[in-house]
């Protein structure tokens, strides 16, 4: 355990010691800050119209239903910040195995007391922290908001933890291909790659047997975080994601033998 | 010139009595990349508190050796044991036992100096005051109290080399490895590193890998040699490399008629 | 003969290439909704660079070596499968559970007691098949999704009771004959049917859902008759005043409505599963009064539901034959109610503590009953020795009573009348009386605004109007809780505040965190 927490600090030092990391918040939280205020606009601007046009009497019924905050706001915010958090995470979960490769420190912490499992956790340990780190950056102007109107904190809560293990998915898969990469960069390609491809692959049913396009809706990332954005949290949905991360957790602790026996 | 019998099964208690250190023990080891065979059938007995140099040119297989050692590599065939236990199957109690100082500094540039070495002693199942000597007692060691603030990109490349000979000193293993310890470093501080191994010497097993046979008449009491991962001489320092032009023991050509081949079944 | 370095560089430089073009094969789909000729190039491309570069990796591959290095592998190996293995199971097994927790403000997706209820009678139809549920939507229309999940827990919900509701789903653009079979108009409509007869819900929630599919119910219908004439709510009228809502709703719950002219009867017909009087605001004809008395002294059984201020006669005969007392000239006052519109704060109590009685089964504090206004209504006296009297409704502690009926019309607020102190008032009451060998029951409510379509929907109205009912009637096995209707999120955020936020949070944090980069970058330059 000692060994682990060593590791542990030693990972989130250098996470914090790195102003990329401080960027990349930066980054997530404007688009973030700015997509939310962009679809709020909208919202209370489809809001007025239609108050407006009910002789500026403000009556629930006279507004369609899916002019509402989850429909107008939480699930487009969802799905962009879903794009950006793929566009964001394999960038720094790259440097994770990869730079310990080309740098040679793998061999250093796999000649300390360090198990390759207790490397693995710790990689994977400190890559969640940090996607904490970048949803705490842009939880903070939709729930400020929230507050401000009193309604819905429970359901944010539920659209951000959607996110988290959307970003947990991802920092899963981006591990994973850092430690079968040669460098950061096939690492961070073959994470959008692999990323991309099992975001959503329902596109796929068309060519193929009803069953096949099943099991691929199945194996999709966006099938399974998108009900987080309706206010229901499914167990379906959280063990997928534990899944995920577990079998990406033992690729890369595979990856670490592989190097032993090249 | 004399060489040591890999079959030697002298246990540490006997040969090594009053010393410290572990015993290193290869049996036929081999490794092979592809088609390409880096260790060919090494027998090797290093004795507790013994400082062997391990010779070689560049890609004669040292660093494939202990890679071995250290268990970051699988071999291909053959046994390899220290203080009894297996690289392959009980790598952990392996690495308790293990030092280990990289041909290149293995450094995290971002941090510092003191961050670095609490790391691995932490790594290294230190904590509390136990690290917090320790660390004390390798800075002061290796001379490292005047960067320990310091992030280790901004050293100079010999005290980059010293950070890596302190974190391996850390835990004061009985087995010491060190590859190219003083490659790429001044007079002044290549002197400075033989220093400190000299003083390490006869307190620990240290393996030595080295081109560099000044270093190795230095600091080992045996040397062994590799050429295109076979070992072609073992034995004192003196007497392999002995007065003349031993350089050529590095290079093919010249060496059947000069040294005795191992006399290891399967070495050829 | 190309050389082993050359197919190195081929099999290094395929990889990226191969990804490369992956990325924007798929990207393309995701942009433009349509792989296209660039995407599927794209696709065919990387996919041939990727399946090339494996080719020349396989090639090199000269296996893995000793039986170390090979057991140390399959070991690996061996966990990476019974991961994925378990992996796989964790989740389906999850599906199969069907575990969910819903942290919506409105707990849209905890089916109702009403919903629940179906689902466990579904089965004692199975001789009709099962109900199958379509979707009709379209990819683009985000209200689908929450259907899509309301009809998943439906599904989910009804295979612990033997899976009798199928759930599907159909493409608008793709089901050209369906659409047409189920008359549906636009994209997130849900198709039903079942046992032959087919129905379409627009808009569906859960509520609208369970009352088309209970429609559908093959059952024998009770009669309840709807007096008329003297001045009572319109049944059918869908204006906020009329009781359409209280008709389609009765309708679902298997029930058929007769209005009936009181002043043309001598008796009630008797067919009559009972007679409901929603808010009567003239006097009854000598000759109807004495019908009712006499219906129910033969076991008849009666819902009244009175409107403060209105003098109908009825007044009398409840208190003779069923013990009830509800003076007309007096109105009840809560000064912690809420202001409804068009009328002051006090006159409109929510009700949030219920009589021990099957009519309010399932109701508490938090499942609360709006009145627009209301009389009292005291269980006065037993009629006769055994016959039983339950109050149903009590107004808050500060309730007080006023005889200020023109103020409170005027739009003011009535004050109390003398001598009568704040206390909890009765709005509400049932009674049950053994008559002729025969059980005649009886309901007042003080007020028939709460049950028109203006208040029908809000919170617990519905429940409490048509439990009555059932309760009246003699169907007691039918009184539930049905499902809520949904008022989403259509609060808006004012654009000051919106502005003060975007400066605080959207701006300030955002410049703390280059503020933290650059002081960073500073250190470890200077260190």
């Amino acid at each position: 355990m000692t060994a682990l927490l060593a590791l542990l600090r030693k990972e989130l030092s250098i996470l914090l010691r790195s102003p990329v990391t401080y960027l990349t918040l930066t980054f997530v939280g404007t688009v973030t800050a700015l997509l939310f205020f962009d679809y709020l606009r909208h919202y209370n601007q489809l809001l007025f119209l239609y108050t407006s046009n009910s002789m500026g009497s403000f009556e629930l019924g006279t507004i369609p239903e899916y002019i509402n905050l989850s429909d107008q706001v939480f699930v487009p915010l969802l799905e962009q910040l879903a794009l950006t958090f793929i566009a964001v995470i394999p960038l720094v979960t790259m440097r994770s195995f990869a730079e310990e490769r080309a740098r040679g420190t793998d061999e250093l912490l796999l000649t300390t007391e360090l198990t390759p499992e207790k490397i693995v956790i710790a990689k994977f340990l400190t890559a969640y922290v940090f996607v904490s780190l970048v949803l705490f950056t842009s939880i903070l102007y939709p729930a400020a908001s929230m507050l401000r109107t009193g309604i819905g904190l429970q359901h944010l809560l539920s659209v951000y933890l959607g996110l988290w293990v959307l970003g947990i998915g991802l920092a899963s898969i981006g591990l994973a291909c850092s430690a079968f990469a040669n460098n950061q960069l096939i690492a961070a390609i073959s994470a959008y790659a692999i990323a991309l491809i099992i975001f959503d692959l329902s596109w796929v049913q068309t060519f193929a047997s009803e069953s096949v396009g099943y099991a691929l809706i199945a194996m999709s990332l966006h099938p399974h975080f998108v009900d987080f954005a309706e206010g229901l949290i499914i167990a379906q949905h959280l063990a997928y994601f534990v899944g995920l991360a577990a079998v990406c957790a033992a690729l890369s602790r595979l990856s670490l033998d592989l190097i032993r026996v090249k | 010139m004399s060489s040591s019998s890999a079959s030697d099964t002298s246990s540490s208690e006997t040969v090594g009595a009053g010393l410290r250190g572990a015993r290193v023990t290869s049996t036929q080891l081999t490794r092979r990349f592809g088609k390409y065979l880096a260790v060919d059938h090494i027998d090797l007995d290093i004795q507790p508190g013994e400082t062997l140099g391990l010779l070689g040119a560049n890609g004669a297989g040292k660093t494939t050796f202990i890679r071995l050692v250290t268990g970051y590599l699988l071999p291909t065939s053959g046994e390899l044991s220290i203080d009894g236990f297996s690289p392959v199957s009980q790598p952990q109690e392996v690495h308790r036992r293990l030092g280990y100082a990289a041909e290149t500094s293995r450094v995290y540039p971002e941090l510092p100096v003191e961050s670095f070495l609490r790391f691995i002693g932490g790594s290294r199942g230190m904590r509390g005051h136990e690290l917090k000597d320790a660390v004390l007692r390798v800075m002061a060691r290796f001379e490292l109290e005047e960067v320990f603030r310091r992030p280790m990109g901004h050293l100079s490349k010999g005290y980059q080399q010293r950070v890596s000979l302190a974190q391996a000193f850390l835990t004061d293993p009985p087995l010491l490895i060190v590859d190219e310890p003083t490659s790429g470093l001044d007079p002044y501080q290549q002197a400075e590193v033989r220093d400190v191994l000299e003083q390490a010497k006869g307190e620990r097993t240290i393996l030595l890998c080295t081109h560099d046979l000044s270093e190795a008449r230095a600091l080992a009491t045996r040397v062994a040699i590799l050429r295109r991962g076979k070992l072609v001489a073992l034995g004192p320092t003196d007497e392999v490399l002995g007065d003349g032009d031993s350089l050529r023991l590095f290079h093919e050509e010249d060496i059947e008629d000069d040294i005795e081949e191992p006399s290891a079944e399967g070495s050829a | 003969m190309p050389s082993s370095h050359t197919f190195s560089y081929l099999r290094s430089a395929l990889l990226p290439i191969g990804l490369i073009a992956i990325i924007f094969g798929i990207g393309a789909r995701y942009a433009t909704g349509d792989l296209g000729v660039f995407g599927g190039i794209n696709l065919a491309i990387g996919g041939a660079a990727l399946l090339l570069s494996f080719g020349l990796a396989l090639r090199n591959f000269h296996g893995f070596g000793a039986s170390a290095a090979r057991a140390v592998l399959l070991r690996r190996v061996g966990v990476l499968l019974i991961t994925i293995f378990c992996a796989v199971s964790l989740e389906r097994g999850m599906a199969r559970l069907a575990w969910q927790w819903d942290w919506t403000i409105d707990q849209r997706f905890h089916l109702a007691p009403a919903t629940l209820k179906l689902l466990e009678e579904l089965p004692d139809y199975s001789y009709l098949g099962s109900v199958q549920l379509t979707l009709f939507s379209h990819p683009d229309d985000p209200r689908v999704r929450t259907t899509r999940l309301l009809l998943e827990t439906l599904k989910q919900k009804s295979l612990e009771e033997g899976g009798q509701i199928q759930v599907r789903e159909l493409m608008m653009d793709r089901a050209a004959e369906e659409i047409e079979r189920f008359e549906v108009t636009s994209s997130n409509s849900v198709g039903i049917e079942w046992g032959g007869y087919q129905t379409t819900v627009q808009r569906p929630n859960e509520g609208n859902l369970l009352e088309a599919i209970q429609l559908l119910i093959p059952r024998e219908r009770r009669v309840l008759y709807i007096a008329q004439g003297e001045g009572e709510g319109t049944p059918r009228s869908t204006e906020p005043s009329g009781y359409s809502g209280l008709w389609g709703a009765l309708e679902a719950e298997g029930y058929e409505l007769r209005g009936f002219a009181t002043a043309s009867f001598a008796e009630i017909p008797s067919d009559a599963r009972a007679v409901l009087l929603l808010g009567p605001r003239r006097n009854f004809e000598s000759h109807s009064l004495a019908a009712l008395e006499s219906y129910l002294a033969q076991g008849g059984r009666l819902l009244a539901l009175l409107e403060p201020g209105t003098e109908t006669g009825l007044e009398e005969l409840l208190l003779r034959v069923a013990g009830f007392h509800s003076p007309s000239d007096r109105i009840v006052i809560d000064p912690l109610a809420a202001a409804l519109e068009g009328q002051p704060k006090g006159l409109a109590p929510l009700i949030n503590a219920y009589g021990d009685h099957p009519i309010t089964a399932g109701l508490s504090a938090r499942t609360m009953t709006l009145f627009a206004s209301a009389r009292p209504v005291y269980a006065q006296r037993l009629p006769v020795q055994g016959d039983r009297l339950f109050p149903l409704l009590y107004t808050s502690p500060n309730t007080y009573l006023s005889e200020d009926l023109q103020r409170a019309r005027r739009g003011g607020l009535p004050e109390a009348s003398a001598g009568e102190p704040p206390e909890r008032q009765v709005i509400g009451a049932a009674g049950e009386y053994q008559r002729n060998e025969k059980r005649a029951r009886v309901v007042v409510f003080g007020d028939a605004d709460f049950a028109s379509n203006r208040f029908i929907r809000s919170l617990y109205n519905l429940d409490i109007i048509v439990n009555a009912v059932h309760w009246v009637a003699e169907r007691e096995v039918e009184i539930t809780l049905r499902p809520k209707r949904i008022n989403p999120y259509q609060e808006p955020l004012t654009p000051q505040d919106s502005l003060r936020l975007f400066y605080t949070v959207g701006l300030l944090l955002p410049e703390l965190l280059l503020v933290a980069a650059a002081i960073t970058w500073t250190k470890s330059r200077n260190a």
